[in-house]
């Protein structure tokens, strides 16, 4: 196949009626106004809630840490993969879950033995980068400290976000991160609930391929 | 997926007559309308928001060459590999020898419409790859070796019983009536296939010239899981899928969850540019793209067709069409049903193979009415219709009839002028009683006979308007 | 004084000269100077459909050259009001001159509920009508020419007349031309619903605004044997 040529060909017959794009390609960049966080987190709540996930409201790192001891004991999590990210580091997840008689499944930092421990750990345990008032979103980007498959592959995600990183909505989200051809992540997830699939006689069911839980602990009062 | 499109009127009568089916069908668009029009109420402007929509998706079909040189220029700065293909033939080839090149013998697939059109899977399968569906309704499709049912739920007119044998056969499942439990077995059986295999497919919401970046939409995860696990991803997209920035990307990605199933936000939304990067963990080591036309810069030059290109592929012109909910989406008999699907599949695959795509309909409009992308399908079929009366060649139009053409003359000319018109009506005066007495019976016409099967003709008034008329002015 | 140009479709003209007879009345009640002229035949838009752009053509001049001379065009049908404004500037955008006459009428083409309403500004026209009646929202006038509130508003001031709601009232009624000939069992399908929703109304009358609708929906009544009335908004309208 000669793609070259191909383009050729099929660029200039579209130039042919085309016209160029009349202002410059540039994302428009709305904040929308924060408002309370009271109220933003209420309605990040409500929406994680309602994608079948649950929220959880904590003052500071030491109730986060609190809080996923609680979540780890309700899910029976006996097995975890943990994400390298500045939230997770700072909080220094990987020693609290060592005390806790977690197993953590530290991959050998090369693919195979990574994919391995995300497809057989109990759970997922990641930072966020930021999280979306109102629709109960929480976004992910992924880099070398942020990997793909722990949010993706245990049946549970813990998920943490900070309050400084709630924003009203996506349009804020493009603003803030400011699109451009040099700083976009190699993935960017944006994650609403868990998994769900209704695909057989319309029955709602969690937990297709990706998690079947996912539970957010937000810090900051 | 092998086209059956002409094959439309004995399909339609066929799945008219499947009264389950219809009663599936019906509950299913009314619940797809319900969701959309709950969840539009959460924009501050329904009509402001569609309108916005629409003129995105124009101004990004009117710069398309531009945005697409942009998109390529980005999406290689970022390290993918982007190839041009003009039809399934270059595109099939390129990607069933890109996986051999590559050693893999499992393929994980997203729902793609754009490779159901140029029979992807059944490639990569015929070359010995196996390939799997890893979207819940497509998969029990495939297992299933039917085609989809419907744009959003591939497989919802199968009964859970149906799906629990067709699981027990394919992947041994013990049967089971919990849609749950059948969901796990396939989850089981499918996460096995992310985990090993070599190469994922994915196709492309959008594409983000700005950036480079490809926007997939999903709820389940199998999209993140076949552009995440394999080392290779190979993202297999029609040009007509780009738009500027990131930022017209979110607005449209509103109006896209809205009108396909009435969310907010799909559960999950990757935005993905070029392959991961050094010293990432997991993520495609390889990122292709491959743009295809496919037919499409034919319709690109013609001024009405173009706004078919600006579908972003929701499904909801199909959830509010009157035709589309009594026929269902099989007997459009190819990739697209409904009505982008009557005018989509004849200008891809010629209108004389899909020629009542674009005449059954009752041109109500409210697909147009709906389409947050401003694809005008009224228009294009009244366009479509005339190039056929034409016999306009250029996409394999066939002229009617000489009779049919001989027929639309006289009739023209009868309109021309009153006194021919006059007598027109005369005629029909007189021969009217006899139609309507013997029509039920006689072969007088076979298309008056389709009237009457189900109604009575009607009486031409013994006095019409105009002659009323000199009576009624005293 | 208005100078309106009475349009009636050929439908009507041929199977329902009540309803042309109805809106004559109506405008005798409400004064309006208009005019009925004697060489009407179509708006051709049965050849628009069909795709016969060069039938569709001529038969627009004809019409341009008839109506073009009157302030404004009324007619009891939405499709056919649909075609003078969208249709014939398409068909003669090749032709300036023509192009511009056809514009011209474009502009002053106007359904009747709408022309009442929002050009007479008359929302009560004074009629009398006992029944109970429920609105079917025809294609043409409900989404091609944005016309809801303007028939809703004239049938809640007739006296007498007990409006209720209809289930589906924004969705086809099946006819579409010769869709109703051609696909005849879908057509079928499609009317067989909006005949169930009109019956789940518990109104005694069906109105619309289209003579194409109207033919559909009565003749499968009364093939199937179902009671009730198909009435056009002008015969209501008219109704004393």
């Amino acid at each position: 196949m000669d793609s070259t040529r191909n383009r050729e060909i099929i660029l200039n017959r579209l130039k042919r009626f085309a016209i160029r794009p009349e202002k410059s390609v540039k994302s428009e960049l709305v904040k929308t106004k924060k408002g309370d966080t009271d109220a933003l987190y209420e309605s990040f709540a409500q929406g994680v809630t309602a994608a079948g996930g649950s929220a959880f409201r904590v003052k500071d790192k030491d109730e986060a840490l609190k809080t996923l001891d609680t979540i780890l004991t309700e899910a029976k999590v006996s097995t975890a993969i943990v994400s390298e990210d500045n939230m997770i580091r700072s909080m220094k997840i990987k020693a609290y879950l060592k005390g806790k008689d977690i197993k953590i499944l530290a991959p050998r930092k090369d693919r195979a033995s990574h994919k391995k421990a995300c497809f057989s750990a109990d759970a997922g345990i990641t930072g966020t980068d930021y999280a979306l008032a109102d629709t109960g979103t929480i976004v992910i980007r992924h880099g070398k400290d942020n990997a793909r498959l722990p949010s993706l592959a245990p049946p549970v995600h813990i998920a943490f976000v900070e309050k400084s990183t709630l924003l009203p909505d996506i349009d804020t989200l493009v603003a803030e991160i400011k699109p451009s051809k040099t700083n976009m992540p190699s993935a960017m997830t944006l994650i609403t609930g868990p998994s769900m699939t209704a695909d057989i006689a319309l029955q709602p069911t969690f937990g297709m391929h990706g998690p079947k839980n996912l539970y957010v602990i937000f810090i900051g009062e | 997926m092998r086209p059956q499109s002409e094959n439309f009127k004995e399909l339609a009568r066929k799945n008219l007559a499947n009264e389950g089916q219809r009663k599936i069908l019906n509950q299913f668009s009314l619940i797809l309308k319900a969701l959309r029009d709950a969840s539009f109420t959460t924009l501050p402007d329904e009509k402001a928001a569609l309108e916005k929509g629409r003129r995105i998706r124009e101004d990004a079909i009117k710069n398309l060459p531009y945005l697409l040189e942009m998109f390529e220029e980005n999406a290689t700065k970022a390290g993918a590999k982007v190839v041009w293909a003009s039809d399934a033939r270059q595109a099939n080839d390129f990607i069933v020898s890109l996986a051999k090149e590559k050693g893999a013998n499992l393929c994980v697939k997203a729902k793609s419409m754009i490779s159901e059109e140029i029979s992807l899977r059944e490639e990569f399968i015929e070359n010995k790859i196996e390939t799997y569906e890893t979207d819940l309704g497509e998969f029990i499709v495939q297992q299933a070796g039917k085609t989809p049912f419907h744009i959003v739920g591939p497989a919802i007119n199968m009964t859970i019983k149906e799906v629990s044998d067709l699981f027990n056969k394919v992947i041994g499942l013990p049967e089971t009536e919990d849609p749950t439990e059948l969901a796990k077995g396939a989850r089981m059986f499918l996460r096995d296939k992310f985990r090993n295999a070599q190469i994922g497919i994915s196709g492309a919401n959008m594409a983000v010239a700005e950036t480079g970046s490809i926007i997939l939409v999903e709820n389940e995860g199998n999209i993140r899981f076949a552009t995440s696990a394999p080392k290779t991803h190979v993202v297999l997209m029609s040009i007509e899928k780009v738009v500027p920035t990131i930022s017209e990307a979110a607005y449209m990605l509103k109006l896209l969850t809205r009108s396909c199933t009435g969310q907010r936000i799909s559960n999950y939304v990757s935005v993905i540019t070029g392959p991961k990067k050094a010293g990432e963990i997991d993520g495609p080591e390889e990122l292709y793209i491959v743009i295809l036309d496919n037919g499409r810069t034919k319709i690109y030059a013609d001024e009405v067709l173009r706004s078919a290109l600006q579908c972003i592929k929701c499904g909801m012109c199909a959830a509010v069409c009157p035709v589309y909910t009594h026929v269902g989406g099989y007997s459009y008999g190819w990739v697209y049903s409904g009505p982008i699907g009557a005018v989509l599949n004849p200008l891809l695959l010629g209108l004389d193979k899909a020629r009542d795509l674009y005449h059954a309909t009752t041109l109500c409009g409210a697909c147009k009415d709906y389409c947050p992308a401003g694809v005008d399908v009224r228009n294009i079929v009244l366009d479509l219709r005339a190039k056929e009366m034409d016999g306009d060649r250029s996409f394999d139009a066939e002229a009617p009839p000489a009779l049919v053409k001989i027929f639309y003359r006289i009739w023209a000319w009868v309109l021309l002028d009153y006194s021919r018109y006059k007598i027109a009506s005369r005629i029909m005066r007189i021969v009217m009683p006899f139609v309507i007495k013997y029509g039920k019976a006689s072969n007088l016409s076979d298309r008056l006979i389709q009237w009457t099967r189900c109604r009575d003709i009607p009486q031409v008034a013994p006095k019409s308007f105009h002659e009323t008329y000199s009576e009624l002015k005293k | 004084m208005e100078d309106v140009a009475l349009f009636v479709p050929c439908l009507a003209d041929q199977f329902l000269p009540e309803i042309g007879v109805s809106v004559v009345k109506i405008f005798r009640k409400l004064g309006v100077s208009f005019t009925y002229d004697k060489r009407q035949t179509c708006c051709g838009q049965p050849l628009v459909n069909a795709g016969d752009r060069k039938g569709a053509r001529k038969v627009a001049k004809h019409f341009v050259s008839i109506f073009e001379g009157s302030e404004y065009i009324v007619a009891p049908s939405g499709s056919c009001i649909h075609t003078l404004k969208e249709h014939y500037p398409r068909l003669l955008a090749d032709e300036p001159v023509w192009y511009q006459r056809a514009c011209e009428v474009s502009e002053k083409a106007y359904e009747l509920s709408q022309f009442l309403v929002s050009i007479l500004g008359v929302g009560d026209v004074g009629a009398r009508f006992e029944a109970k009646a429920c609105l079917h929202e025809s294609c043409a006038v409900l989404r091609q020419l944005g016309v809801s509130d303007e028939p809703k508003t004239l049938l809640k001031n007739v006296g007498g007349l007990d409006l209720v709601p209809l289930n589906d009232a924004d969705v086809c009624c099946g006819f579409g031309g010769e869709f109703s000939v051609d696909y005849s069992n879908i057509s079928e399908a499609i009317v067989k619903d909006k005949v169930n929703n009109f019956k789940a109304s518990g109104a005694d009358i069906l109105i619309l605004g289209e003579p194409g609708c109207l033919l559909n929906i009565r003749g499968y009544m009364s093939y199937n044997g179902v009671g009730g009335q198909v009435r056009h908004i002008a015969e209501i309208l008219a109704g004393e």
